[in-house]
């Protein structure tokens, strides 16, 4: 898996807010075809280096690469354009549409030249994919939490990207739903998806990532396989914040 | 003279920062652009003078009875046409937007009202302070002077109420964060009317004191209402210290602007500024992201 | 459009066309007030409903339109069918600026400017005597010359061409609201954050509904002067832009025949009722509360519910 060059490349990016260092120093890669996990204690820094990933504002250092293209800079379109998606915790959806015309709007905007058959032909397949057939007319603020979210990545998915970003995807869910969740985001990676995901959930992030990296106050502490990471001291000390040995 | 322009200039902003005080402690809180605002200090003003006229009181005694009773409205206000909306969440328009439509609905119904129970004719109102005071080669009115106080006791009880009270705490909480003041149990709609009741009696302090310094007409809500808008966005939708600042620099910009530039533009001059502004800086100088 | 929108449409350019051979000419008069009225409160509802702003500069983009095309012809002798397109296009390039300048700023923020920006607007004519003539704005203005043998000096004549721009207006908004540049647009309504990462040019369609917005209102503002034959700045404040917000607020901005619902309710209503002018302003304002408060989809949103808790079907979006 390591020889072929990473899809996603983070060198040393950083960001502060006003006197706040939200992220001091990360770098990390994804290869392609893997699921990563993004793991750290609160205020590690996880969800702003998600953001920084995915382009929702620029970092004040360091740089973002898909395969050999710069994202860093990128307006989100762009970003999108490029075969980037991601999710939103709490899930945005278009409010007023239906489930149906939710996952439309991504495919027509990410569609080049396609024809109405083609453009029909890959809402139904992703309809299927995240099983929401049966919701299709269904107004998407009348829906269901759960399904909020597979909608949520079904327009992700919609648009058909090469890397995925999940913000926090097990959020609020009870061990079944974590148990299909899983399952779903394994599947996606078996369609030739690569996945990034940030999460709190120790036992499912243990349970589906093939890699994890661990932060702390804005920088990486560790990563490797959940086996690695289960075992490794400085992980447990920064969620417990306790020195074992004084 | 220069001296004597920035003299009256601080006079002014000090009437436009309480406009603008109002104005944001009502955004900050529960992030309402309330339209009906200029409305609120026009009413306040006709109060006072009502008060005066009818128990035959001055206007130092006038004014807190005014106030309570512009408070009072307020709130009522806030409990009738935007608590409602805020409830709501799906509809062809979002509910932020509604507030705004139905606080312009408001600016309209309060104005009318006013023209049937007080008429169209300007009316003057009298403080009741007489005389000038000389400072150095700036001449100012007894007048002024008082109004500069009264601003500054009335900017002091605010941060009094702010920080050294209870409920000021709970609404510095609740305009930090909503939903977890919610969460620690604070009651966002209990509080967010007292925010309005307050608002509503500083709209009534500036519509008071601007009356008594020009007259009291039932279309001077106008300008003050867009003022204060300009001013709070210069000084952050939200930030008590911004307000005070900004009031005194739009007060400046204005009289000297008026002064030296061109009297009939300087309204568009300080609009100018302010999309100048804006465009530099998309929240304000103060202000911080929302 | 489906069945039933196709026939009422045809319905209703049926009635509307025969409509003024039937009425006296005062009723005729109102009638093409509502119709450039629905025109204003259309290109609103394109701002509201569609590009998801409340613009309170609207009515500067009219005095535009209705100024430009104004003194062309009366300053410097222009055809209306010159100055027509001419002050369109000033009108689409200003809204443009503005646009680009101002949509990436927040709710508030956007609303303040466009504010800041129509008092300019107002000032700028009250003031530039050379041009525009000042607070005692332009006199006499003609209606538009003939043009392909059509006369329009009539009362009807006038009518129908603006019931023509009406119905074109009509037309095309409801083939764009289908485009893929129409859903796209709707998307960014629906949820800026979620559209931008789904691949759509946020800034770009934001600006394109606005200047959508601005030239439908320019086309109402073209229709003004030769209309009222005067105009004045004091017609385009704040008020003349709620004015608007109200006509499209009441009838309801997510359909078609919204507008026009509230442009003929705002004309008749208070003619039915004998309504001095002294109290529209507080019924305009009444109005927007209540149906804010209570009917926030507007007259033809209550006439979508009446009709599905009739039929009781179930209801798509729109």
């Amino acid at each position: 898996m390591a020889t072929s060059p990473p899809l996603l490349r983070v060198d040393s990016i950083a960001k502060h807010f006003g006197g706040v260092q939200a992220v001091a120093d990360v770098s990390l890669q994804v290869n392609a075809g893997e699921i990563l996990g993004l793991i750290g204690p609160n205020g590690a820094g996880k969800t702003t280096t998600f953001n920084l990933i995915s382009g929702r504002f620029p970092p004040s250092r360091g740089s973002v690469w898909l395969a050999d293209t710069l994202l860093t800079g990128l307006r989100p379109d762009r970003i999108a354009a490029l075969g980037v998606a991601r999710t939103f915790q709490g899930t945005r959806l278009f409010p007023q549409l239906t489930v149906t015309e939710n996952i439309e709007t991504a495919v027509i905007a990410s569609a080049k030249l396609t024809g109405r058959e083609v453009q029909r032909a890959q809402v139904d397949q992703v309809l299927a994919f995240v099983g929401l057939e049966r919701l299709a007319s269904a107004v998407a603020a009348s829906l269901a939490y759960a399904h909020r979210s597979l909608l949520g990545l079904g327009i992700a998915l919609a648009l058909r990207p090469r890397l995925l970003l999940l913000d926090e995807p097990f959020a609020g869910m009870n061990p079944r739903e974590t148990a299909d969740a899983a399952q779903m985001v394994r599947r996606i990676r078996d369609t030739g998806v690569t996945v990034l995901l940030v999460e709190h959930d120790m036992p499912a992030v243990m349970g589906v990532c093939d890699r994890i990296v661990v932060l702390d106050q804005g920088r990486k502490i560790a990563e490797g396989s959940p086996a690695d990471i289960r075992g490794d001291r400085r992980v447990i000390e920064a969620y417990l914040g306790v020195d074992e040995d004084a | 003279m220069l001296a004597q322009q920035l003299a009256n200039g601080v006079v002014l902003g000090c009437v436009y920062a309480l406009c603008a005080l109002g104005f944001t402690l009502v955004f900050g809180a529960a992030r309402v652009v309330n339209f009906a605002y200029g409305e609120l200090l026009m009413i306040g003003a006709f109060s006072t003078l009502t008060v005066m006229q009818t128990l035959s009181v001055p206007f130092f005694v006038a004014l807190p009875v005014a106030m309570s009773g512009v408070a009072l409205l307020s709130a009522l206000l806030f409990y009738l046409t935007i608590r409602p909306l805020q409830r709501r969440t799906t509809t062809a328009l979002g509910g932020e937007l509604q507030i705004i439509l139905v606080t312009l609905g408001l600016l309209y119904v309060l104005r009318e009202a006013a023209n049937v129970v007080w008429g169209t004719a300007p009316r003057q109102m009298d403080m009741g302070i007489h005389g000038i005071v000389l400072i150095g080669k700036v001449v100012l009115t007894k007048q002024r002077l008082a109004v500069m106080a009264l601003t500054f006791v009335l900017v002091l009880a605010l941060y009094g109420l702010l920080y050294r009270t209870r409920i000021g705490r709970a609404l510095r909480a609740i305009a930090q964060n909503r939903e977890g003041a919610a969460a620690i149990g604070l009651n966002a709609d209990r509080i967010t009317a007292f925010v309005f009741a307050v608002s509503g009696a500083l709209a009534c302090a500036a519509g008071s004191l601007l009356g008594s310094l020009y007259a009291v007409a039932s279309d001077m809500g106008s300008s003050p209402l867009l003022k204060s808008f300009v001013i709070v966005i210069f000084g952050g939708l939200g930030s008590v210290p911004g307000a005070i600042v900004g009031g005194i620099l739009i007060g400046l910009l204005e009289n000297l602007s008026g002064a030296y530039l061109s009297f009939a533009f300087k309204d568009v001059i300080t609009f100018a500024v302010l999309i100048a502004v804006l465009l530099l800086r998309p929240t304000g100088l103060l202000g911080r992201a929302t | 459009m489906s069945m039933l929108q196709k026939t009422s449409f045809a319905a209703f350019t049926l009635a509307m066309l025969i409509a003024p051979l039937l009425l006296g000419d005062y009723q005729a008069y109102l009638l093409t007030l509502t119709v450039i009225w629905a025109i204003l409160a259309l290109s609103m509802a394109i701002v509201l409903g569609l590009a998801g702003q409340i613009n309170l500069g609207q009515a500067a983009f009219v005095a535009i339109a209705a100024y430009t095309s104004s003194v062309l012809r009366l300053r410097y002798g222009l055809d209306f069918w010159l100055a027509a397109p001419i002050a369109l296009v000033a009108v689409i390039v200003v809204a443009a600026l503005m646009g680009l300048v101002t949509l990436r700023l927040r709710g508030p923020f956007f609303i303040l400017v466009m504010l800041a920006f129509a008092e300019i607007v107002r000032l700028l004519i009250a003031n530039w005597q050379d041009v525009t003539n000042g607070p005692l704005g332009l006199r006499d203005i003609a209606p538009p010359e003939p043009l392909f043998g059509l006369h329009f000096e009539t009362k009807i004549g006038f009518y129908y061409l603006s019931l023509a721009v009406l119905l074109i207006c009509m037309l095309g908004l409801s083939r764009f609201v289908r485009s893929k540049v129409g859903r796209l647009l709707v998307a960014v309504r629906e949820d800026d954050v979620l559209a931008e990462f789904v691949g759509i040019p946020v800034m770009r369609n934001k600006v394109l509904g606005l200047c959508i917005g601005a030239s439908v209102a320019g086309l109402g503002g073209l229709l003004l002067g030769p209309f009222l034959t005067i105009l004045a700045p004091s017609q385009f404040t704040l008020f003349a832009s709620v004015d608007m917000i109200v006509m499209a607020v009441v009838g309801g901005v997510a359909t078609l025949a919204g507008p026009l619902l509230g442009a003929a309710f705002l004309v008749y209503v208070p003619e039915l009722l004998s309504f001095s002018s002294e109290y529209r302003p507080a019924m305009m304002g009444g109005l927007l509360i209540l149906m804010t408060l209570f009917a926030p989809q507007g007259l033809s949103g209550l006439a979508i519910n009446l009709r599905a808790a009739l039929t009781r079907r179930d209801r798509h979006g729109d």
